[in-house]
């Protein structure tokens, strides 16, 4: 239980709210360029939305994979 | 492994740097943090006062009728040097023409700034570049004002920002150990209440402090870095002289005809201004950016034959390696100038999360200073007078600089950041020697 609570709290939401922020920066890019209904944009949307509801919801099985996912689209998209 | 003693001793040493890092650049990274807020938005601002000032509707934004006024400005002023056309982003904008003339001295030289209607081609109006509010608040971000501490006090603080994040993100476990995110813990006091804001508001702005952080330390100490390790800035290029200097500042140059050139040869440059040459190379360099590129203003630049606007020199930040690019990425990624009005709004909501990271750490700080200490204030109200005396020093140097001029200022901000740096230097000499001289008293 300890372990989880470590796991989630001093891990997950951590790296969940560092990827957050650079996706919402990246949407909001993508929005401008009128990309985000794209091939490209989309992803970034649907892993932001991930990401806030896995820190709302606090759910580990919804923010690791978004997280990852969204670390892979960044470094495509650079 | 480790042992626990060791741990501890390891968590103690980072928490006591995020501590001091904190307490020296925290006054510098609020500053930065409250004047980037507003630097986000200076070519918003800038924009804002000249529409109220210059009502040009006729001014098109794609063809660019300048030729008679540039003729008239040069006529009054013929020794007139370095003539820069800024160019109206949309149409019902001015454009401008920016040149100096040259006097006996470099503090002689005196700096000019027209506005042009580009529609109907008459000069509309003046004004002091230097003294302008858009100048003054890239200035006070940049070097907060003064020339030369000011710009490496700006890198450290990015610097200090960096070690506070990472230092912050180590340590963040040990603050929250059975706390869960976002609590806040109420009934505890206000030193409860803001160190949990603090811990909150610095975890959930993590990312976001870490590239400003870095691409402001590198933003501030560039000029300093590049002479040290001889770095050289990309695209400078310098095209031959061509012909005798003072003929080439008398050729007429047809605006609107080289913006019709730059339209085949650089079809996806937007250009932003347009400088003619007048050291011979009989060239027109045209700067600008490309829709959607995550560089800085003005990166991409295409060079014409000012005779036949034959095109001379190219530079297409697309085509550039990568140390080309990550060069140019800095000041973009720092000022968020890549995705419209509502990248700036949140810029500015995330910028200013230092800003209250400095103020709340120093509040909790000083509570804790309390339980030592009794003081004459309580920690909000001397975190409130700080606070207020910084904006008025704020507000009074942007008045000084708008009304009065920006050298005054300039050595105004001069004489307080060399004047804190002195009383801080003495102190800490002070503090040095009364421990030594007497350890007990301490």
């Amino acid at each position: 239980m300890i372990k989880d609570f470590k796991l989630l709290e001093h891990i997950l939401i951590p790296v969940a709210l560092f990827a957050i922020n650079l996706s919402t920066v990246h949407l909001i890019y993508l929005s401008f360029m009128e990309k985000l209904f794209s091939a490209s944009g989309a992803p970034v949307a649907i892993c932001t939305a991930l990401l806030l509801a896995g820190i709302v919801r606090k759910d580990k099985f919804l923010m690791l994979p978004a997280a990852i996912l969204y670390t892979c689209l960044l470094v495509l998209s650079v | 492994m480790k042992s626990d003693q060791v741990v501890k001793k390891d968590k103690k040493l980072l928490w006591r740097i995020h501590h001091w890092a904190g307490l020296y650049f925290g006054i510098v990274i609020a500053v930065l943090s409250i004047t980037g807020a507003l630097a986000v938005f200076i070519p918003e601002i800038d924009l804002l006062i000249q529409k109220q000032y210059y009502n040009v509707s006729s001014s098109p934004s794609d063809k660019l009728n300048i030729n008679r006024s540039v003729e008239r400005v040069k006529a009054q002023y013929p020794d007139m040097s370095g003539l820069l056309v800024d160019l109206p982003e949309k149409a019902g904008q001015v454009a401008g023409l920016n040149f100096f003339v040259k006097g006996e001295t470099k503090a002689d030289q005196k700096r000019y700034y027209f506005f042009v209607d580009a529609g109907s081609d008459l000069i509309v109006g003046s004004r002091d570049q230097q003294n302008s509010l858009a100048n003054y608040l890239r200035q006070i971000h940049v070097r907060l004002y003064e020339g030369f501490w000011g710009r490496q006090l700006v890198g450290l603080a990015g610097i200090a920002l960096l070690v506070l994040a990472v230092t912050g993100l180590l340590i963040y476990r040990d603050f929250m150990k059975r706390q869960p995110y976002p609590k806040v813990r109420q009934g505890r006091g206000l030193r409860i209440v803001l160190a949990d804001w603090h811990k909150l508001l610095g975890i959930s702005a993590l990312a976001f402090n870490l590239v400003i952080a870095i691409t402001g330390g590198w933003l501030g100490l560039q000029p300093k870095l590049m002479t040290w390790f001889d770095m050289k800035t990309p695209n400078n290029f310098k095209a031959p002289e061509v012909v005798n200097p003072e003929a080439d500042r008398k050729t007429m140059i047809q605006w609107d005809e080289v913006m019709e050139a730059s339209k085949k040869q650089f079809p996806d440059l937007s250009p932003t201004a347009i400088r003619g040459s007048d050291d011979g190379s009989s060239t027109v360099t045209l700067v600008g950016d490309i829709k959607g590129q995550v560089y800085e203003r003005n990166a991409n630049m295409l060079v014409l034959s000012k005779t036949d606007l034959k095109p001379v020199f190219k530079y297409d930040i697309r085509e550039q390696p990568f140390s080309h690019k990550f060069y140019f990425v800095q000041e973009a990624l720092h000022f968020g100038n890549f995705g419209g009005l509502g990248l700036k709004i949140l810029y500015t909501i995330l910028g200013l999360t230092s800003g209250f990271l400095s103020i709340s750490g120093f509040i909790v700080y000083l509570y804790r200073m309390d339980k030592k200490k009794e003081r004459r204030l309580s920690p909000l109200k001397t975190t409130f007078l700080y606070i207020i005396s910084i904006i008025l020093v704020l507000v009074a140097l942007a008045l000084v600089s708008m009304f009065i001029g920006y050298s005054v200022a300039a050595s105004a901000s001069g004489m307080i950041i060399n004047g804190s740096l002195a009383i801080l230097l003495l102190y800490g000499i002070f503090t040095f020697f009364r421990k030594k001289l007497n350890p007990v008293a301490i």
